[in-house]
């Protein structure tokens, strides 16, 4: 009998935890307050680490603490203390990358050791080292192809967690420091400014440019999977993992929803699975990003970068999440314009998508109004379908 | 007394150098990043070589290892115990996995690059069968004479004292693509990229797409009166008779003449610098302020 496998989302902050949960994910990682890589996240407290890990629970669901920057001398001294006090909180797991953590967690606590993939784990014999110390699970870098995952699934009995989807680093984790010699911020302690996203020239060996269409960059296309689900399913990969810390709940509720979709519909019926294409653009739409399978297929050419010079917008297709629903009536927390008249989708864990045209709105004094304008205005909107809270509405594809 | 390791920047380069350092550091080809590369098939010319001479050799297998290099890699662990190669510069785990496996006696050295930045896990592949570390370039000078202080004593530290600083390495071939994808062509050897009046070298392997700092670093005067066991002078693009004047500024600094030697080495490049020995890059984690 095939194993099934965890699917693993990001969360920012408990509301992103809830909305991940909501939409189908088995566990959610996380950073705390400190030795996190995402120094620009909001992060978790110790208190918001325990209302995480019993919601989960509750849920009969997991958590992961990240605890993977690579430490410097003065960090270790408070390393005990925030071990300890994480695993009070009652959180299943820590993401660890510095290889003194996994000694140190090991000593004072009890708690479940995962490498993060900032070790840049892409061989088996290296994942027997970390197996051999006491680590559980390993996730691996994402320059590894399915024959590798393959390989080192049978040579090694640990489990294994592998990138699905999500943001690429154009070089190997833990091997750029671009951030610190160009903008002076710690790569390797939350503080990357993405310089593979930046544009250069590039000059020959007499300074001249090379110049083509576009600048030259070392900016990566993100990954996605999603159409090898089945496949990483048969391999016996533990783990799907989704990146994305900083993504917004739309983001979150669009991927996980459409990866739980894939996972359970394979699952139920392995014979009579087929990949719908659609969802590639939903997905597409969502990250506002191309996303290609990198390297999991051994081949990462020109079709993995980006060269068109693009210039990240934010995501308008997000246009209000559902707050409640009450008689026919649910109150919308707005996200982006909207109007009567839109022919919008519903999306949400408990019904399939819903097209649904907009013909009445009323705003939070009891006027009808014409047009959502205003950012996380209170609107009510009479329908006839009952909707739940987290429910979210996006343009129609 | 510290010993002097070079990297050389090129091949043809190591008979004239041989006679001016303590230890020539090699890449072997298609396993290693950062260093120039040497066939394996010359490895017994050069150990022959640089032994013959009272010197010592050391080897890289520091690429990040794919399962399919590493019969590769196992061959040429056991190759260094049989030609006494004096040193291994690795950064996978891998490298310490298989020479344990298969009881090498030839020194390991913890090459993690960036991640060598504190003595607790210096300390923690001591333990596991490390015999040397090669530090950080990322780290502050106070933080490297807390590394000296608090380092078990049976680990040899090693920082890089001079030349450009590796930034980045990737799987990917990010010259060879770009070109490809724009249908440019070019015969030139040597690019780089720039950006803001600076100029990054950056390189193409079989394996691998790596960047390097738009300066050299100049740590000359800063690593005077600091006990550590050795210091790297990396000769990429760097030309020989600049190189064999700034070996022998190395071999004769003392806490007198630093800054007269300091200053040498800076009228000798126009692009030299202090990277991150006296400053800190940012980090904080933001207070969550909701």
């Amino acid at each position: 009998m095939t194993n099934k496998p965890e699917l693993l989302a990001p969360a920012g902050d408990l509301e992103r935890l809830k909305v991940a949960f909501q939409y189908g994910a088995d566990a959610v990682y996380f950073g705390g307050p400190a030795f996190g890589l995402r120094a620009n996240a909001i992060n978790f407290t110790f208190e918001e680490m325990k209302e995480a890990a019993d919601y989960a629970h509750s849920l009969q669901k997991k958590v992961y603490v990240t605890v993977n920057i690579v430490l410097h001398n003065k960090e270790a001294d408070k390393l005990e203390e925030y071990l300890k006090q994480i695993e009070a909180t009652g959180i299943d797991a820590i993401i660890v990358s510095d290889p003194f953590v996994i000694e140190k967690a090991k000593e004072c606590t009890n708690l479940e050791i995962h490498l993060s993939t900032q070790q840049s784990t892409i061989n088996y014999e290296a994942v027997e080292f970390f197996y051999k110390q006491g680590v559980t699970r390993i996730v691996l870098g994402r320059e590894c192809s399915k024959e590798e995952i393959s390989e080192i699934i049978k040579k090694v009995p640990i489990e294994i967690e592998a990138f699905i989807h999500g943001a690429m680093c154009a070089g190997y984790s833990g091997r750029c420091v671009l951030s610190n010699y160009l903008t002076d911020r710690d790569a390797n302690r939350g503080g990357c400014s993405q310089i593979c996203r930046w544009d250069f020239d590039l000059l020959d060996e007499n300074n001249k440019i090379i110049e083509g269409d576009k600048k030259f960059t070392l900016c990566s296309k993100d990954l996605s999977l999603l159409k090898y689900i089945p496949e990483m399913i048969e391999m016996g990969i533990t783990s799907f993992k989704i990146e994305g810390r900083m993504r917004s709940i739309y983001y979150i509720a669009t991927v996980v929803s459409i990866y739980r979709k894939v996972i359970d519909n394979y699952l139920q019926d392995k014979q009579a699975y087929k990949y719908d294409e659609s969802l590639e653009k939903v997905l597409r739409a969502c990250a506002n990003r191309d996303s290609v399978p990198q390297f999991f297929n051994g081949e990462y050419g020109t079709d993995c970068s980006y060269y068109n010079g693009r210039v990240e917008i934010s995501n308008q297709d997000f246009l209000g999440i559902v707050k409640s629903y009450d008689k026919g009536i649910a109150t919308i927390e707005q996200r982006n314009y909207f109007k009567k008249g839109d022919i919008v989708e519903i999306f949400g864990p408990k019904h399939e998508v819903i097209t649904y045209t907009i013909d009445k709105i009323i705003d939070e004094d009891d006027n009808e109004i014409e047009i959502v304008r205003h950012p996380r205005q209170i609107v009510k909107i009479p329908i006839d379908i009952e909707l739940n809270s987290y429910d979210m509405i996006r343009i129609k594809y | 007394m510290k010993k002097i390791i070079v990297i050389p920047n090129k091949y043809e380069d190591i008979n004239t150098l041989v006679e001016n350092t303590d230890v020539i550091a090699v890449g072997i080809k298609d396993l290693a990043v950062n260093f120039m590369e040497v066939e394996l098939a010359k490895l017994d010319e050069l150990a022959t070589l640089i032994h013959s001479k009272g010197k010592k050799l050391f080897i890289a297998l520091n690429k990040n290892m794919h399962n399919s290099n590493l019969v590769d890699a196992e061959k040429v662990l056991k190759k260094c115990d049989d030609l006494n190669i004096n040193g291994v510069f690795y950064y996978d785990v891998a490298i310490l996995s298989l020479a344990q496996k298969h009881n090498i006696k030839t020194k390991l050295i913890w090459s993690a690059e960036h991640l060598a930045t504190n003595y607790n896990t210096i300390n923690y592949w001591a333990k596991n069968g490390v015999d040397m570390t090669f530090l950080s370039n990322e780290i502050t000078m106070n933080e490297v004479k807390e590394i000296v202080n608090n380092t078990n004593t049976n680990t040899s530290l090693i920082a890089q004292a001079f030349g450009y600083v590796p930034m980045y390495v990737s799987k990917r071939h990010a010259i060879d693509n770009y070109l490809k994808h724009f249908k440019l062509k070019t015969s030139s050897r040597d690019f780089y990229i720039f950006k803001e009046e600076k100029k990054y070298p950056i390189l193409e392997r079989k394996d691998n797409t790596e960047i390097y700092s738009y300066f050299i670093l100049n740590g000359i005067a800063e690593y005077v009166d600091i006990n550590i066991d050795y210091l790297l002078i990396n000769g990429f693009k760097i030309e020989l008779d600049k190189l064999l004047e700034v070996i022998s500024l190395f071999k004769t600094v003392t806490s007198d003449n630093k800054d007269k030697y300091k200053e040498r080495i800076d009228s000798m490049f126009d692009n030299t610098d202090l990277g991150f020995l006296y400053k800190e890059a940012i980090y904080q984690v933001k207070r969550n302020d909701k």
